[in-house]
């Protein structure tokens, strides 16, 4: 019938319809290396996660059975997962707001003045550029109960010596102490180029508007203007957050003392590869995968609406 | 209402340690007074410190000698607020993430509501907060009204045209009612339509509110339909300040009439004969140089300093250039000729109409002769000299012929001498 209709139809119209499946044709071939890749590296494993926090699998074992939910009913009653969760929330409670505040003001000083901009851009940046593990050591020089610098401080002070890492207390809060030190110098760079991208006719105008004190022109010129930079910085700096948490609690306190610095992602890892428990660590990974696509969809869909002016 | 004086500014950019070309002063002192209301319009090429001077004028930048003063008064020590002048920026510099009406009453906003009164939700609980911005919006309703943007006040600048956001950039400079209005190149972004249109509209607001304009533009058309005087700069000084039908028949320097005019003015060297008449190209103008001046000097023709006249025989016309058509441009109620000089090669733009130019095509050839009483002569470095019109001679006639008549005029005396 649609042959009989495609014969009948008048050749130019023909002639459309085949350019039209040839473009078809071309769109699909151009993309479908990047769609291969993104089905083989981004959505298959996904997809394999999903399925795997729905069996008991134990890496390595040659049989696996169809739990359902189990694992997710095993987490709700998982004391080490809510500790787990909530330190992670702790810890990107304290780095995100800290590194993003911190960097706008090392950025806002360092754009202030001239003189030693390169040296202060790059003394800020040497965290970000450095290697997690050497810096950690030169962390626990510092932080070391006996001759560490950060004791010695406190101590002339009149308070008493502290086991930053060791005491529960204040594990978790140096841990993040040390993951805003090192997530500050990209957030700085971020927003120097934002800053840059200000236009200098705003603050002229401000100037004669009469917003000329520096918490007006801060108010009504840079804070506004640095809207879309505010948004990405922050959206990286929690994603960022989730994964940096890892590398410092592996390298500085294993989770403790007394899983007082255990976060998402090393509990992941430590069901993974210590326990072998891929069934319950896939799940887990879940509920991570969850909060980084809260994150992307807050960045596009939310966010991005009302801080572009263009 | 208000006089501007500026008085021997001098602005250098970079530091002192770095002498250098990249040193050297955009501002070399340069002096103006401005009167009670005037549309003064600084013009000139980019680069030639116009722009420097009206953010000095502003406060924004400071200069490093010299003194502004705004009625009267030094406001060299004054903050950009202080001194009560507003300004429109090029690029408008409206903050786009405020609406219109936000945009207008920002710089009321800030004058009159202390800052805990500008403090959102806690700044509306505080006594007068609401009886102030009651009375801004009305003001800034009235701005909006006069510029017909009232149906805009919701929107944000982004959602608006160019030159709507150029109408909220004056509703914004307005609403305060400043001593002095400072523009900054404001139709630049404009397309050439709407420039003319806003052009119109921006005298008509100079008029209605009988405020001090200062103007900025490297738009020669923008200075010369808009002004009351103009002020003509290059190279960080003014080369003349002047109505601008004077700039144009009467300017001081070459570069000034350069740059005043479109299309540009025609400029063909000439030379100073020993009886002080101008030879230019093979003709000698009825025109008397006094003074010591070089032997080279410039002669300028506009484009309409020219009677044109059709070439029905060659040598027909004495005291006549032969030139062949090379362009025409027509413009509709004028039309304009490129044509080049047969001798010489020396190309001109010549302003014509269309009963005139009805039989030249490209190829065409015509002749051409300077209107003298027209003639604008400059010496070697440009200055202005302004020779007597010699109007009992000849008129206009062949070098060759004049140079005859005074070699007749010498053998006469000769055997004169040798009579006597």
């Amino acid at each position: 019938m649609s042959d009989a209709v495609l014969a009948a139809a008048p050749p130019a119209t023909r002639r459309r319809h085949a350019g039209a499946l040839a473009e078809a044709v071309t769109a699909w071939s151009l993309a479908l290396p990047a769609t291969l890749l993104m089905i083989l590296l981004l959505l298959g494993p996904a997809f394999g996660a999903i399925i795997l926090a729905l069996t008991d699998w134990q890496f390595g074992a040659a049989t696996l059975n169809w739990i359902g939910l189990g694992n997710f009913i095993e987490m709700a009653g998982d004391r080490v997962f809510w500790r787990s969760l909530g330190n992670t929330l702790i810890y990107i409670g304290l780095v995100v707001p800290l590194a993003v505040l911190l960097g706008l003001g090392a950025a806002l000083l360092i754009e202030a003045e001239s003189a030693g901009r390169a040296f202060y851009r790059a003394a800020f940046f040497l965290p970000v550029a450095s290697t997690l593990l050497a810096m950690a050591i030169v962390w626990e020089f510092l932080l070391h109960p006996s001759f560490g610098l950060v004791n010695r401080v406190v101590e002339a002070f009149g308070i008493s010596a502290i086991d930053w890492l060791k005491n529960p207390a204040t594990a978790l809060p140096t841990v993040a102490a040390i993951g805003i030190w090192k997530a500050l110098g990209l957030n700085m760079v971020l927003f120097m180029a934002g800053l840059k991208a200000i236009p200098q006719d705003l603050y002229d105008a401000a100037a004669i508007d009469g917003a000329d004190t520096a918490w007006e022109k801060f108010r009504r010129v840079t804070w506004p203007m640095l809207g879309p930079t505010l948004m990405f910085v922050l959206v990286i700096s929690a994603i960022r957050g989730f994964q940096e948490s890892f590398d410092l609690v592996a390298v500085l306190t294993q989770g403790g003392p007394n899983k007082a610095t255990e976060v998402l992602l090393y509990t992941i890892y430590q069901e993974g590869f210590s326990f072998f428990r891929s069934g319950y660590a896939a799940a887990l990974t879940l509920i991570f995968l969850a909060f980084v696509l809260v994150l992307t969809l807050l960045q596009a869909r939310v966010l991005d609406k009302r801080v572009h002016y263009g | 209402m208000a006089t501007v004086g500026i008085s021997d500014i001098v602005k250098r950019f970079g530091t002192a340690a770095k002498a250098g070309p990249e040193n050297a002063a955009v501002l070399k002192g340069v002096s103006l007074d401005i009167a009670h209301g005037e549309f003064l319009t600084l013009v000139g090429p980019s680069g030639c410190g116009k722009s420097t001077l009206l953010r000095i004028i502003a406060g924004l930048e400071f200069a490093d000698q010299g003194s502004i003063s705004i009625d009267g008064i030094a406001v060299d020590a004054q903050a950009p607020k202080q001194r009560d002048v507003a300004m429109v920026f090029q690029s408008y510099a409206l903050y786009p993430y405020m609406t219109v009406a936000q945009n207008i009453g920002l710089p009321l906003t800030m004058r009159r509501l202390t800052a805990a009164q500008r403090l959102p939700l806690i700044g509306n609980l505080l006594p007068g907060t609401r009886a102030a911005k009651t009375a801004i919006d009305a003001e800034l309703q009235q701005v909006a009204a006069s510029l017909d943007i009232t149906h805009l006040l919701a929107r944000k600048p982004s959602q608006l045209s160019g030159g709507q956001r150029q109408r909220v950039a004056l509703g914004r400079a307005m609403v305060r009612q400043p001593k002095v209005f400072l523009m900054d190149e404001p139709l630049s972004n404009l397309d050439a339509k709407l420039r003319v249109q806003m052009r119109a509209e921006i005298a008509e607001l100079h008029r209605r509110l009988k405020a001090t304009f200062i103007y900025v533009t490297h738009d020669q058309a923008e200075a010369m339909t808009m002004s009351d005087r103009v002020a003509v700069m290059q190279h960080g000084e003014i080369l003349q300040v002047a109505p601008p039908a004077v700039v144009y028949r009467d300017p001081a320097t070459l570069a000034v009439a350069e740059f005043i005019g479109s299309p540009k003015i025609n400029v063909l060297p000439a030379s100073l004969r020993s009886d002080r008449s101008v030879e230019v190209l093979g003709l000698v103008l009825p025109l008397r140089l006094a003074g010591n001046i070089g032997s080279q000097i410039h002669l300028g023709l506009r484009a309409e300093a020219f009677d044109i006249l059709p070439v029905a025989r060659p040598h027909a016309h004495p005291g006549v250039w032969r030139a062949q058509v090379t362009h025409r441009e027509d413009l509709g109620a004028e039309l304009f000729l490129h044509v080049q000089l047969d001798d010489g090669g020396h190309r001109l733009v010549l302003r014509s109409h269309h009963a005139e130019a009805a039989s030249l095509v490209v190829g065409s050839p015509l002749g051409l002769r300077p209107k003298p009483d027209q003639a604008l002569l400059f010496d070697a470095d440009g200055r202005r000299l302004r020779p007597a019109l010699d109007i009992a001679g000849d008129g206009i006639v062949l070098a060759w012929d004049a140079a005859t008549a005074e070699a007749r005029q010498a053998g006469m005396a000769q055997s004169g001498a040798v009579r006597v």
